[in-house]
């Protein structure tokens, strides 16, 4: 490969998608380059011999640790080897493309249908993102539409108001409907809902925010992976990532191919945090992958607003942590829309889920009215099973049971683990 | 010279005719068993031998060849001891058979070195088979008669020991058993002493097992350790409608067979309750072995099976409940033969939520992985869930429900409204092949259910909201026919397909 005295743009962004490339096979890359030369666009401009240099040739580093004897357990080792095989994987595919030429790898990396690769000196990388000490040098994105549409979409996630919703893998009742509740409503007033795809919060949050998005919205939802776009990973959530690659965008810093791995996560972290104004989380313990999108979002100077949640619970200690060292409250869509202060809001006023005309419908249809409406205000005061709904409005146990049912049908209440009964919210 | 005794062989739950034949010959000393015997039968030599001698009777060096015929079945355990031992002693001239005119007798029992007769497994099935096939009357051990005299028509001639078998044989009967009494037997049934009026709260759990069972339907209860899932499943027989006569004798059989017969009860009058635990095999619980044996789902026939730990058993054993789930039997197939037992049961199948335990408990958080708590739920198959058609979520009652004397209604008020629903169910169905709404087929259903508009109505807007499957539905009106005919109302109406949609648990299982 010879070197020009200065790169042209098409050189610069094959580089771009090269060592973008490069980067998603070895953390810390861009990091390393970045200090070394300065900025992103000095990286750009350096000549191959000085990158060549920077770059530590591929080469399994396999530091052969002692291990002592009490933590030599053989599960510990035999995770150890897989992850040294990880590595070995890894460091091949790296080898791989550090000996390819750059701009002939660039072409091969944007042959793919349904899919662009979005580099750093495109005017259609999200701005937000330059914030970030050591930016994705290339977004891998992945939308189930034309070209055209794509490009439409990259514009909106550029423009609109972003708030991620995070939270964790395993949430209970109450965060499941918190974050339902806030994907839903926030799409409604126009900001633009991100996750991470993971399962729990971040599904619901995301899965909310297809539902509450117009059938016409360019944008419904973005994705941030912590593996290739086209991979589908957790495979629980494969329906869902495929309804967001039709209405929405699944983005990502790691490049085609490349799998989800535990470090790989806080990275996606630092995209999710950079690409918004604002951070919610909902619910998750002291370390959490929450904890350190929140982390980040306040480094960057991100807003950061917790859910709060029942006191002494293990779900609610991050948010709680959060609230403690000063982050804004969340009870509601409101408040994240106050906290970053995007006005104007979408044109409509939120369509109550759970409001009065529903309410007197369900009242009219039914049969006993006063049975419904007494259930309704038991629940009022807090989750019950039939039991305890039964025993509060002096029912027989069935007649609870049977008119549950009908709430849940009309979209009321719904019946939650544990057989406890929940009023849903607006 | 030769004798010849009749007897009966155990093959399943049926007693098979053995015809045991002994010949006694001036020749070299010997004495074999042929016939297909196994080891059991085989070692019966040597306690004849015994037995005889110390009832002092003779025992001449002379050729024996003792055969059971036919040939071609296989004979196993001890119960040939007795009657190779007679035939023995007929052929050799120490005791006579019969000479009454009135014809021969069976006979079958285990014989003591001194002499003693001792019980034998499955006596009820092989008493029955020898009054089948017209012998009037059967010599056997003195602790197997009251089984054997549930057998109407047959003479039952009881001994202690060797020696009064040969007396009987020779008087052609003498002092029979007087038949049982059986509508005595089956009105000395021992008071339960578990009630329903013993667990305090779960209201709603009561609830629908008294649906499930008047309907038959199986149930699958979900709750967090301690919540009274076991003390629920248990005080079950307790509501089921009592044992008829026919009944009784069908469950006593299959516990003759496998020899779990309680020494002082010659007749089971309670519904039986199997509660496996969960590391049992597959052969264990469906029935099997070399020759097969009824398994637990045998054992609780007429009665109820209990899996605790559900998601803890051995997959092989719970797809195995697949058959008898849905024909009320169990075939099992072996190289020489292929036996059916009866397992027509009411599986109540209980587990945690998660492998914690604790998901969607009130007070504890549950500390499992999310990924951890699908796996478990996903240990249960498709197929086998469907034939489940309640499930339920049994949370753990709250401290100040568990103060209070009386709770509920008593087993006694439980199990009448069951019965009459039961005979309701019965009117309806009359002529359909079916006898309880869990085993209405998705076309049955169609056919044999009216709903009313309104249940219509949200029946369909359930299947759309809650995202049921179209088998959950056939569930949902199975379980709603059961409702309503608790009440005994004509047609399934609202009320009742809403209760009837209470009973499933969230999402876990709704694949």
């Amino acid at each position: 490969m010879i070197d020009e005295p200065s790169n042209g743009p098409a050189r610069r962004r094959a580089r771009c998608i090269w060592l973008g490339t490069l980067a998603s096979w070895r953390g810390g890359l861009v990091r390393k380059l970045v200090r070394e030369c300065g900025s992103v666009s000095q990286v750009l401009e350096a000549s191959s011999t000085e990158l060549s240099a920077l770059i530590r040739p591929p080469g399994v580093a396999t530091r052969k640790k002692k291990v002592d004897a009490i933590s030599a357990s053989r599960r510990l080792a035999r995770e150890r080897e897989q992850h040294g095989a990880a590595r070995h994987t890894e460091e091949a595919r790296f080898a791989c493309i550090l000996k390819a030429c750059p701009e002939d790898f660039a072409r091969t990396q944007e042959r793919l249908p349904h899919s662009a690769v979005i580099a750093w000196c495109d005017p259609l990388y999200p701005p937000a993102l330059r914030q970030l000490a050591d930016p994705p040098l290339c977004l891998f994105v992945r939308a189930r539409c034309g070209d055209q549409e794509m490009r439409r979409r990259l514009r909106v996630l550029c423009d609109a108001p972003v708030v991620a919703v995070v939270g964790t893998r395993a949430p209970s009742p109450y965060g499941t409907e918190m974050a339902w509740a806030l994907g839903r409503d926030l799409t409604v007033r126009g900001v633009l809902v991100v996750s991470g795809l993971a399962l729990g919060i971040d599904a619901t949050a995301q899965a909310a925010a297809i539902g509450g998005a117009k059938v016409a919205q360019e944008l419904a939802t973005v994705a941030v992976l912590g593996c290739g776009p086209d991979v589908v990973y957790p495979h629980a959530n494969a329906r869902l990532r495929e309804e967001v690659a039709r209405r929405g965008l699944l983005v990502s810093e790691f490049a085609w191919g490349v799998p989800a791995r535990p470090w790989r996560f806080p990275a996606r972290n630092r995209v999710m945090a950079g690409l918004s104004r604002g951070v919610v989380v909902v619910e998750g313990a002291s370390r959490s992958g929450a904890r350190i999108t929140a982390g980040f979002a306040l480094e960057l100077g991100r807003e950061v607003l917790a859910v709060p949640g029942e006191a002494g619970k293990r779900l609610t200690e991050a948010p709680h942590d959060l609230l403690r060292h000063g982050a804004a409250i969340c009870e509601s869509a409101d408040d994240v829309v106050a906290a970053i202060a995007t006005m104007p809001l979408g044109p409509e006023s939120l369509a109550d889920h759970f409001d009065a005309s529903e309410v007197a419908r369900v009242l009219k249809e039914g049969s006993d009215n006063g049975r419904v409406c007494g259930v309704l205000q038991a629940l009022e005061r807090g989750p019950m099973t039939a039991d305890q709904v039964a025993k509060d409005c002096g029912v027989r146990v069935y007649e609870a049971s049977a008119l549950l049912s009908e709430l849940e049908v009309d979209g009321l209440a719904t019946l939650t683990d544990g057989g406890v009964y929940r009023l849903k919210r607006r | 010279m030769l004798a010849s005794i009749a007897s009966e062989a155990l093959s399943g739950l049926e007693g098979k005719p053995v015809q045991v034949e002994a010949d006694v010959v001036a020749a070299a000393p010997a004495f074999s068993i042929v016939g297909l015997p196994d080891a059991a039968v085989q070692e019966s030599r040597e306690r004849v031998r015994a037995a005889i001698v110390n009832s002092a009777y003779a025992f001449p060096s002379r050729r024996i060849t003792v055969n059971l015929a036919p040939a071609d079945l296989r004979k196993e355990g001890p119960s040939f001891d007795l009657p190779i031992a007679l035939a023995f002693l007929v052929a050799t001239g120490q005791a006579s058979d019969g000479c009454d005119g009135r014809g021969p007798l069976a006979a079958l029992g285990e014989l003591g070195l001194d002499g003693t007769l001792r019980p034998v497994a499955g006596a009820l099935a092989l008493a029955e088979s020898v009054r089948r096939r017209g012998v009037r009357g059967l010599i056997l051990p003195a602790a197997n008669a009251a089984e054997a005299a549930l057998v109407a028509g047959l003479e039952v001639y009881p001994a202690r020991t060797l020696a009064e078998a040969v007396t009987q044989l020779a008087a052609g009967g003498g002092a029979a058993a007087p038949p049982a009494d059986l509508s005595a037997l089956l009105g000395s049934r021992p008071a339960s002493d578990a009630d329903f009026a013993d667990i305090m709260g779960q209201e709603q759990a009561k609830r629908a097992l008294e649906v499930a069972v008047a309907g038959a339907h199986n149930v699958l209860m979900s709750g967090p350790p301690g919540a009274g899932k076991t003390m629920l499943a248990r005080r079950l027989p307790s509501i089921m409608p009592p044992l008829t006569l026919d009944e009784a004798i069908e469950v006593t059989r299959i516990y003759s067979v496998a020899g779990l017969l309680p020494q002082d009860r010659a007749l089971i009058t309670q519904r039986p309750f199997r509660a496996p635990h969960h590391t049992i095999s597959s052969p264990g619980l469906v029935g099997g072995g070399g020759t097969p044996r009824p398994g637990e789902v045998s054992l609780a026939h007429l009665g109820v099976l209990f899996l605790d730990e559900f998601a803890e058993f051995r997959l092989s054993a719970l797809e195995g409940l697949r058959q008898p789930l849905e024909d009320g039997e169990v075939t099992i197939s072996r190289r020489l033969m292929s036996l059916t037992f009866p397992a027509r049961i009411m599986l109540v199948a209980a587990m945690n939520p998660c492998p914690c335990g604790y998901l969607g408990d009130r007070d504890r958080d549950c500390t499992c992985p999310a990924h951890r708590v699908r796996q478990y739920a996903s240990r249960l198959s498709g197929p086998l869930l469907d034939r489940i058609d309640l499930r339920l979520e049994v949370p753990r009652v709250p401290p100040q429900d568990r103060r209070g004397g009386a709770h509920g209604d008593s087993s006694t008020t439980v199990r009448a409204r069951v019965a009459a629903a039961r005979e309701h169910q019965l009117a309806r169905l009359a002529g359909s092949g079916v006898y309880a709404n869990a085993h209405m087929s998705a076309r049955n259903l169609r056919r044999l259910c009216s709903l009313d508009a309104d249940a219509t109505a949200l029946l369909d807007k359930a299947y759309e909201r809650l995202r049921l499957s179209a088998r959950a539905c056939d569930r949902v009106i199975r379980v709603a026919q059961t409702i309503a005919d608790l009440e005994a109302a004509p047609r399934i109406n609202s009320a009742h397909v809403a209760e009837s949609l209470s009973y499933r648990i969230r999402s876990r299982f709704d694949r």
